[in-house]
């Protein structure tokens, strides 16, 4: 029993004479969970979107204007046309592009399925 | 003697001492593509097959019909039909089931009748992911269950054929399965050769302070740079053969083929690895042992390239602090590089910036441990 206090004192000394060591063992687990643990985070908000409105309608607007409000997507553009939805995906400055067909609040007024 | 000849020497003599220390070459080697494999099939965040305890309390035509919508998915495993509500807390506690649901007595009355008709869904939040997943399946179901409903209803009060006014057409680009592993793959590779490529040059320089081998390069004509770019050319070449083995093992076992350009591929890789074996002897001229300098390798790499790099967190929604931060994170911009070619095919328009930023900072941390290796020199 002797022999093992011996040993523990003499970790210690040395642990407190590398001042390096003795940063890292005390302060750094403290620091890492602090910093991580408020990275870590699967939640998922503020989804950037665009937007590429053909139909240019009331009701298209009334569409779009639903999606800021949800809190989950931020409106990052509003196109007009479908070509240029590649770039924002590829870029990665949208991770979700929409594309409101044309003719789809005329559509919609009268009832029959769209896009 | 011009620096090319003064550091052919120094490359020379730092491969002799890996091939010669072959438990290190092999861990080099195989170490990358071994924790590849074993993370890869680890690391998944598909949700499927989530158990499921039902209590129909009407047991009715109506009510069977709406279950079914739960039994044909490969999203749900109906596992218990319960007869009491109490059975719920025991399954729930016990971990056996993820969700349960709840069909009041008078389900199919209130909807035949036009009132609300009310599912109880309980679901277990101790992993959140699963269940908002979770959420959004079941809402999914119950949805269209009940357009269906209204839409029978309109139908038989003579509203003629109908239809769903708005129709959601998803097409998901770069990985339409949604698989998580061609998601994780990526980052997964930056993660691997991250830490292998840091902890082999973390001990390089403090191993030869600790066996006193120093002392013959400091009464040497090298410069510090030259030492630097020296010890980091033989390891940069065989990390380079390590990171085409992950490729490798990427396409062979998890389908993650490289769909862009491989050149610029390549000078992605081969940037990112001077990043890490750069920082790797930044450590090893800080460190004062060699405990430290693994220490030190550990904290500084493998804990950040895991959590800030955009790896598995997405970095847009982390604390602006933090966000800052995922800045001083070479895999960051590894990352970007590596999805946009790997996954999407992009050109360089795509990952242009990250590519800069990668070579700008391989250059700066090249400095700065060469400025620091001269301090350690003059030291002695």
């Amino acid at each position: 029993m002797r022999k093992v206090g011996h040993i523990i004192r003499k970790e210690f000394i040395q642990l407190r004479r590398d001042r390096r060591m003795f940063f890292i063992v005390f302060f750094s687990p403290v620091l890492q969970l602090i910093l991580l643990g408020y990275a870590a985070n699967l939640d998922i908000k503020d989804i950037p979107v665009v937007f590429c409105d053909l139909d240019v309608s009331s009701a298209s607007r009334d569409f779009i204007a639903r999606f800021p409000s949800s809190g989950y997507f931020t409106i990052e553009a509003i196109l007009d046309r479908s070509d240029d939805v590649d770039a924002y995906i590829d870029r990665g400055e949208a991770s979700l592009a929409l594309i409101i067909p044309r003719g789809m609040g005329r559509k919609l007024a009268g009832g029959t399925t769209r896009p | 003697v011009g620096t090319f000849e003064r550091i052919k020497p120094v490359v020379r003599k730092e491969f002799r001492q890996i091939v010669r220390d072959k438990r290190s070459l092999g861990l080099l080697l195989v170490l990358p593509a071994f924790l590849l494999i074993m993370y890869g099939y680890a690391l998944n965040f598909d949700v499927k097959h989530l158990s499921l305890a039902v209590f129909d309390q009407e047991k009715s035509q109506r009510s069977r019909d709406f279950l079914d919508g739960f039994r044909h998915t490969e999203y749900f495993d109906v596992k218990y039909e319960l007869t009491d509500q109490k059975q719920i807390d025991d399954l729930m506690e016990n971990g056996n089931i993820q969700i349960a649901l709840v069909i009041p007595w008078d389900f199919s009355r209130s909807l035949i009748a036009g009132r609300d008709a009310s599912v109880q869904i309980i679901i277990n939040g101790e992993e959140t992911g699963i269940a908002g997943t979770a959420i959004g399946y079941v809402n999914a179901i119950v949805q269209s269950y009940s357009t269906g409903v209204v839409i029978e209803a309109l139908e038989a009060g003579g509203g003629g054929e109908l239809s769903v006014p708005l129709e959601l057409r998803p097409r998901v680009w770069f990985n339409p399965e949604l698989k998580s592993v061609r998601f994780l793959i990526p980052g997964l590779m930056a993660f691997v050769l991250m830490i292998t490529v840091v902890i082999s040059t973390a001990f390089s320089v403090v191993r030869e302070i600790e066996r006193g081998s120093i002392e013959q390069i400091i009464v040497s004509t090298l410069r510090p740079h030259e030492l630097i770019i020296g010890k980091i050319v033989p390891y940069a070449l065989i990390s380079l053969v390590s990171a085409h083995s992950v490729l490798l093992f990427g396409d062979l076992l998890f389908d993650v083929s490289i769909k862009g350009n491989y050149a610029w591929l390549l000078a992605g890789i081969l940037f990112f690895l001077v990043c890490g074996l750069g920082i790797g002897l930044l450590i090893s001229t800080i460190a004062s042992t060699q405990q430290v300098a693994f220490m030190l390798a550990v904290i500084t790499t493998m804990l950040p390239t895991f959590i800030l790099s955009g790896f598995i967190f997405p970095i847009r929604n982390m604390p602006v602090v933090i966000q800052a931060l995922t800045y001083l994170i070479p895999a960051r911009y590894f990352l970007v590089i590596l999805r946009a070619i790997m996954l999407k095919g992009a050109g360089l328009s795509a990952f242009g910036g990250e590519m800069a930023i990668l070579v700008g900072f391989a250059v700066f941390i090249l400095i700065l441990s060469s400025l620091r290796m001269s301090k350690t020199l003059k030291k002695g």
